[in-house]
């Protein structure tokens, strides 16, 4: 894998690194990597490689980015911190600026890694693109946190207010930030689902059920 | 033994039939006295279900069961319309799941349900693992449903050449079924391909874009169906288990599958399925179009979904596993109420359900706002018609004076008097 190590950490492959190069995210990859998995919508310009994307025409297949395996066994959060991140600088604002009139707390998050997963009980996603689910939404949810998302056309098999909620504008968001705050513990059962849903794109299954659909895929085009 | 199983009405579903199997098994196997009871008030006495005693809830009198099973959340509360020594929940899914978030208190109450005093019994290992985190303690029996191995196991060979034969199973009325999608994905084939839906209520199906739609079939219709397709494609979001391509899989009919919650009991990616992630149309017509060039690689899969159907159980192991099940939920003590786990239902339910009434609020709030802003254009507008209408009509009556436009009357006039001369 060919990633920073801040996306790696969300959503890299268990076990040695063999198999095919698979680049995440637009980092450089030593080498023609097997295919690119993108954290946006695909653009004209992209290098010629098969791409993966939450959404667009001309991928090779639409997935947010799997989830390591090792969030799946990070700890419950200590407190009830919310974490604000997400590609849509716009809307990042205008949830601080809501949150901020409203005296609700949160913690803007440049780039999102394990180690600030850890910290947070929450997160806000800011971003939907193409309106589908964030490719690091299923990080968020293996960690058994609670993930926060603008409305969605495209879950990938995930519920609104089972095992995430959405929010139609930035009052929402931080209407969903206080019932949260108020009542943590209510929310637990979302975290048990979160983790349910998180399961489908668990790294070693995504990635290996990947490696074959390569395998196959170059095997059938070569047949 | 004296049990009964609790049905919302007799309409065709996976869930009445798999209760239907058990109430069979349980009474032609182990001796018991397994009753159907039909929980929806209203309605004609329902016929039967084949050679099964069925009543009605009005019809128990002073009947009362060792055991009561509860098949569906809006089931559970009959539980307490009737005797019974013990009660449990068939779970073959988490119902909640099956409501969008527009419906929140059928979520709510299907969620209620899991916090009762009751014993479960669940068709996946994967039900009670999650039930065990939602409501640590619970008392949770797995029982997988069998399979008709006479009707499901009959032989079918794998086609070299031909379209590609889509069997696409679920109800489009269902959104959760994923059926729509799984029309997209056909569609985006390039390959040439015949499809099939198969629904439970053809009738209800409308538009699709198949090239057949059909439905009502009894067990042997669904295995010809099977033995007549290629791939079983079902691209659902939420299942308990899924069965039907475990019944296709005795047929040795692979499966095109998304990975919704209990696939993973039967569904082997590259051995005896294919497994697309949620809402990846490129990728699930890209798969249908290798299967359709790759009748190597459809055979492989097809060995590989023989093998496992070998070691799924029949209805007569299942039903003997349900049968042990009952027997020590009927000598345990009964279950209690997780009261803490119902507090915290409601509690999330009220926060969400607040959530969701502000949403609607402010929804209204930006309507009215729109239709006051309409409503003012178009007042205005009116006003400004008027005023336009009342220059025009200044304007006519100022015409009308001018002694050109008198002029020229008079010589109009002067006209049609020498035309009639």
């Amino acid at each position: 894998m060919s990633a920073d190590p801040a996306d790696a950490s969300l959503a890299g492959p268990p076990g040695d690194g063999r198999g095919p190069l698979v680049a995440l995210g637009d980092t450089g990859a030593p080498g023609v990597p097997a295919l690119r998995w993108l954290d946006r919508l695909p653009r004209s310009g992209d290098p010629p490689e098969r791409v993966i994307a939450p959404a667009g025409d001309g991928a090779w297949r639409h997935a947010p980015w799997p989830a390591a395996d090792a969030l799946f066994e990070l700890a419950p959060p200590s407190g009830t911190a919310v974490a604000l991140t997400g590609g849509n600088a716009g809307l990042r604002a205008a949830v601080a600026e809501h949150a901020a009139a409203r005296g609700v707390a949160l913690e803007p998050i440049v780039r999102l890694d394990a180690r600030e997963l850890r910290r947070c009980a929450c997160v806000i996603l800011a971003e939907c693109p193409g309106g589908a689910l964030p490719a690091r939404a299923p990080a968020v949810l293996a960690a058994g946190r609670l993930l926060i998302v603008p409305r969605l056309r495209t879950a990938f098999g995930l519920q609104d207010g089972l095992d995430h909620v959405e929010f139609a504008d930035p009052d929402e968001a931080v209407t969903l930030v206080q019932a949260y705050c108020r009542a943590p513990a209510a929310f637990a059962r979302m975290l048990v689902w979160g983790r349910v849903a998180a399961e489908a794109q668990r790294a070693s299954v995504v990635y290996a059920r990947l490696a074959a659909d390569l395998r196959l895929h170059d095997h059938g085009r070569r047949a | 033994m004296r049990v009964c199983f609790l049905l919302p009405s007799l309409r065709p579903s996976g869930g009445a039939a798999v209760a239907a199997e058990h109430a069979r098994g349980l009474a032609r196997e182990h001796g018991a006295e397994a009753d159907l009871v039909v929980t929806e008030p209203g309605g004609e006495r329902p016929a039967g279900f084949g050679d099964l005693p069925v009543r009605t809830l009005s019809e128990l009198g002073g009947r009362r069961y060792d055991v009561a099973v509860a098949t569906w959340w809006q089931t559970a509360s009959a539980l307490w319309e009737l005797g019974a020594a013990r009660r449990a929940l068939l779970l073959q899914s988490f119902e909640q799941r099956f409501y969008d978030p527009d419906a929140p208190f059928e979520r709510l109450g299907a969620e209620a349900v899991l916090a009762l005093p009751l014993d479960y019994l669940a068709v996946a290992p994967w039900i009670r693992d999650v039930l065990a985190e939602l409501r640590p303690g619970a008392r949770c029996r797995v029982v997988p449903p069998g399979i008709d191995k006479e009707v499901f196991a009959a032989g079918r060979r794998v086609r070299r050449e031909g379209p590609l034969r889509v069997l696409i199973d679920g109800q489009p009325t269902l959104p959760f079924k994923g059926v729509r999608e799984a029309v997209a994905a056909v569609e985006a084939m390039s390959e040439p391909v015949h499809s099939t839906l198969v629904a439970l209520d053809p009738g209800a199906v409308g538009e699709v874009g198949v090239d057949r739609v059909v439905g009502g079939l009894d067990a042997e219709g669904v295995a010809a169906l099977y033995r007549e397709s290629d791939v079983l494609v079902k691209l659902s979001r939420v299942e308990g288990l899924g069965l039907t391509p475990v019944e296709g899989f005795h047929s040795g009919l692979p499966c095109l599958v998304t990975p919704y919650t209990g696939h993973a009991e039967y569904a082997r990616h590259a051995e005896n399925a294919i497994v697309v992630g949620f809402d990846d149309r490129p990728g699930a017509g890209a798969w249908l179009d290798l299967l359709a060039r790759d009748r190597d690689l459809l055979a492989s899969l097809s060995d590989g979904a023989r093998r496992t159907a070998r070691s799924w159980p029949d209805w007569r192991a299942s039903t003997a596993s349900l049968y042990r099940a009952l027997l020590e939920i009927a000598d345990a003590e009964p279950a209690q109420t997780d009261v803490s786990l119902l507090v915290r239902t409601l509690a999330l339910g009220s926060e969400l359900g607040r959530a969701r009434l502000r949403r609607l609020d402010t929804a209204t709030e930006r309507a009215l706002s729109v239709a006051e802003a309409h409503v003012r254009d178009l007042s205005d507008s009116r006003d400004e018609c008027s005023e336009m209408l009342e220059e025009a009509r200044a304007e006519l009556t100022r015409i009308k004076g001018s002694r050109a436009y008198r002029a020229a009357r008079a010589a109009k006039r002067a006209g049609g008097v020498l035309r009639r001369r």
